[in-house]
């Protein structure tokens, strides 16, 4: 086992005492009176915080909080390019990278990147550019850096719209903000909106339920020239059913457009 | 003083404001920024908590696991602080492996753990040679504004005061932990040690402006724990007193804060 | 710690480490230096000031590099720490505006460690920078001292014992290791590195401590010297 020299020595394995107690987890999404295990209906998103501005060092940062899920960004840039190979004449570049802090999931994460965190940043990349003008920073990067602070469901989302908000903050042109959502879906008429980490779609809940529509659909929204950047859809769902869930995604992701409104004007107004 | 001449003579406008014993953010030579502190942010850590120094932001998770102990020592638990500075908190920083700042600082939390016995490894024992809790401490910065070791301290201490640990049982025949989430216990903390870091600069017509910093760690019973300099220009015995003496009650300060927080 | 105020008994080292020194051992380098204090042994080589990859250049002064090996493996946590102290030293000590844009590259090998390990580096460091000639605005002096609380009888507190350059047992005996590093102009202090809880009184005896021993070691230091000047002349 190759030790990392640059950090202490830890045992080389160790497990969550989660593992080993009698935690009850709920057998369906729903109870007895419709309500979801944090006490929302199927349809309710939970309550957003933003936060423009957070991090002084930053050219540009933003804190997006969906009630247990955090998640904190900074931008850098645009600046010069350290890579020969990444230089383009004619546009920018732009640098994503999402990382889970090591307390933020119920298991202890390690520090070096896995395949997972190299993903979620693809996806960030893919959701947000589209939303950059890219050709006004020509010869030079924009950094994007997300660290999930604590992970409760929805994370995508969350970086996606703290993303968006801290690229405003920094001052880059953009042609219009990213909002997202992302809904779980459970049968052909259950569409939770912003699942908790309980809810999220995972192979352990596929066999209580007897409906093969199983997954879950994220959708990254241009909100107000109304158009779709990213969508990302995961499991087994029928046509009809993945449309539904779009919809549902682009409209709650349309109802942030007035919340990451107003902490943009608010973060001017300081 | 204009706002240009920060940029064009950095060096020329610090020493101007010294002159005057004050610094660019009216603050005096001695005042430490305004400290808060929040405990428990993270509900996914064991033990967590949120510390601002001024414009400096510092988070520390404590995550409590189970492992088998060393067989050099099988009736010690064991604590792995980490400093993380990433890319996220200041240009300074790329991504990749720490940088060498940020395993110097990693080695400082480490050194201050196992000189003021913070914890006593005993304590995060279950089952002799069998069973003991691994506390990975991991200290994250989020904005670097200067003092983050002060304030890594102070949330790391912080975050592994509030760690509640569940009681934990071996069951004989299957030879497997059982853990009780009703018992909770609190982990016990030895001391409450606070660093305080100063800057010196140097009178001369020198162009660098800031010649070494130190570091001392002490606690509210007059311990001093620490007292790192590494290098930099001569300072006489004097100046040493005066930092030691603001050390002390800067902890005072400090402890107080702990005290408050850990109470409420 | 019971009794903050007992008297502190300084013994003489028993018996004082014997330092030993023989520089230009390394044919390669600018200079070197393989340096012991008692059982413990470094070696160092210097290369400078040579040159650097210029988007590394300073403009306006040259810069320290110092690589700090452990006695086998590659370096941990432990010597990059302590690295930044010797780094620390020869930063301020080497006369640093006179080579722009170029680097002093310092390698420090740990030979064996058998306690006192930072200051033996930091005085081998500065041995080897002698020896290749390089411009300083004064030679750095480190000493290291442990302080170990004894009980002479049941009747009697215990007094704080103060050891100079300890080796590895009297080290762990103590509660508290402590390492100084003093110009030998004005005897002040550069840097420090101290370990261990103690009172701000025994740290004030510990650096009187440090400061009367800083004699012997520069004595030690001009001998060397002197000795290799002497044996230059001779050929």
């Amino acid at each position: 086992m190759p030790t990392d020299a640059r950090r202490l020595a830890a045992p080389d394995s160790s497990q969550d005492p989660k593992l080993f107690g009698d935690i009850v987890k709920p057998q369906t999404l729903l109870d007895e009176n419709e309500m979801r295990a944090d006490g929302r209906y199927m349809t309710q998103p939970r309550n957003i915080f933003l936060q423009c501005g957070v991090v002084s060092q930053a050219k540009g940062s933003a804190y997006c909080e969906l009630s247990k899920t955090k998640v904190i960004c900074s931008v850098y840039g645009p600046k010069d390019i350290e890579m020969r190979e990444e230089f383009q004449i004619n546009k920018g570049k732009l640098k994503c990278e999402l990382k889970y802090a090591p307390f933020s999931s119920s298991k202890h994460r390690e520090h070096i990147p896995d395949a997972e965190d190299v993903e979620n940043s693809d996806i960030l990349l893919q959701a947000i550019s589209p939303a950059v003008c890219l050709q006004r920073y020509p010869k030079s990067q924009i950094e994007v850096h997300v660290l999930v602070l604590e992970d409760d469901g929805s994370v995508m989302p969350a970086a996606i719209t703290s993303a968006s908000l801290a690229l405003v903050d920094a001052g880059i042109e953009m042609y219009d903000v990213v909002t997202a959502s992302s809904v779980r879906v459970a049968g052909q008429e259950a569409c939770f909106i912003d699942p908790i980490s309980s809810e999220q779609f995972s192979r352990a809940s596929l066999h209580k339920s007897n409906d093969i529509n199983q997954g879950m659909v994220m959708v990254a929204l241009l909100p107000s020239i109304n158009q779709v950047s990213s969508i990302l859809s995961v499991g087994h769902l029928e046509s009809s059913v993945l449309q539904e869930a779009i919809t549902t995604c682009t409209f709650s992701a349309q109802n942030l457009h007035s919340v990451v409104r107003k902490s943009i004007i608010s973060s001017f107004k300081k | 003083m204009s706002d240009l001449t920060k940029h064009i003579q950095p060096v020329e406008y610090y020493k101007s404001f010294l002159k005057e014993q004050v610094r660019p953010d009216t603050r005096t030579l001695q005042q430490i920024r305004q400290t808060t502190l929040n405990v428990g942010p993270i509900t996914s850590a064991d033990g967590s908590a949120l510390v601002k120094i001024g414009e400096t932001m510092v988070v520390c998770g404590v995550k409590a696991e189970l492992t088998q102990p060393t067989v050099e020592e099988p009736t010690k638990g064991m604590i792995v602080p980490n400093l993380d500075l990433p890319p996220l908190c200041s240009s300074k920083y790329r991504t990749g492996p720490p940088s060498e700042q940020a395993q110097i600082g990693t080695q400082f939390l480490d050194n201050l753990i196992k000189i003021s016995k913070l914890v006593n490894s005993e304590d995060l024992c279950v089952v002799p040679d069998q069973l003991v809790w691994v506390l990975y401490c991991d200290v994250i910065c989020l904005n670097n504004d200067g003092g983050v070791m002060d304030a890594a301290v102070i949330a790391m201490v912080a975050a592994l005061q509030s760690v509640k640990l569940p009681s934990v049982t071996m069951n004989e025949e299957t030879e497997t932990p059982v853990t009780n989430f009703d018992e909770m216990t609190p982990l016990k903390i030895n001391c409450l040690p606070v660093a305080t870091s100063f800057t010196f600069f140097e009178r001369l017509d020198n162009e660098e402006i800031t010649s070494g910093h130190m570091t001392i760690v002490t606690d509210a019973d007059d311990n001093l724990f620490l007292l790192d300099r590494p290098g930099g220009s001569s300072i006489t015995d004097g100046q040493l007193d005066q930092c030691l003496q603001r050390s002390f009650e800067r902890t005072k300060e400090v402890v107080k804060l702990y005290n408050a927080v850990h109470s409420s | 710690m019971k009794d903050a105020t007992n008297i502190s008994v300084e013994l003489p080292p028993t018996p004082p480490r014997k330092f030993n020194c023989e520089m230009n051992v390394l044919k390669n380098t600018d200079g070197s230096a393989l340096y012991s204090e008692g059982d413990t042994e470094v070696m160092v080589g210097v290369y400078g000031p040579a040159d650097l990859k210029e988007n590394k250049q300073e403009v306006h002064e040259a810069l320290v590099d110092v690589d700090f090996r452990p006695k086998h493996g590659s370096p941990t946590l432990a010597e990059k720490y302590l690295m930044q102290f010797i780094q620390g030293v020869c930063e301020n000590a080497i006369m640093l505006t006179l080579h722009p844009r170029t680097v002093f590259a310092i390698i420090v090998q740990i030979m064996q460690d058998q306690g006192s390990l930072l200051s033996c580096a930091i005085n081998a460091t500065c041995m080897a920078l002698q020896d290749a000639g390089i411009a300083m605005k004064y030679m750095p002096v480190a000493v290291t001292v442990a302080i170990k609380s004894e009980v002479h009888s049941d009747i009697e507190d215990p007094t704080d014992v103060i050891i100079v350059n300890p080796n590895l047992k009297e080290e762990t005996e103590s509660f508290a290791v402590l390492t100084y590093v003093f110009d030998n102009v004005k005897q002040n202090l550069l840097c420090t590195h101290t370990r261990g809880p103690m009172l701000p009184k025994q740290h004030e005896r510990c650096l009187e401590t440090a400061r009367g021993a800083t004699e012997r070691v520069l004595t030690f230091f001009r001998e060397s010297i002197t000795q290799k000047v002497a044996a230059g002349l001779e050929i």
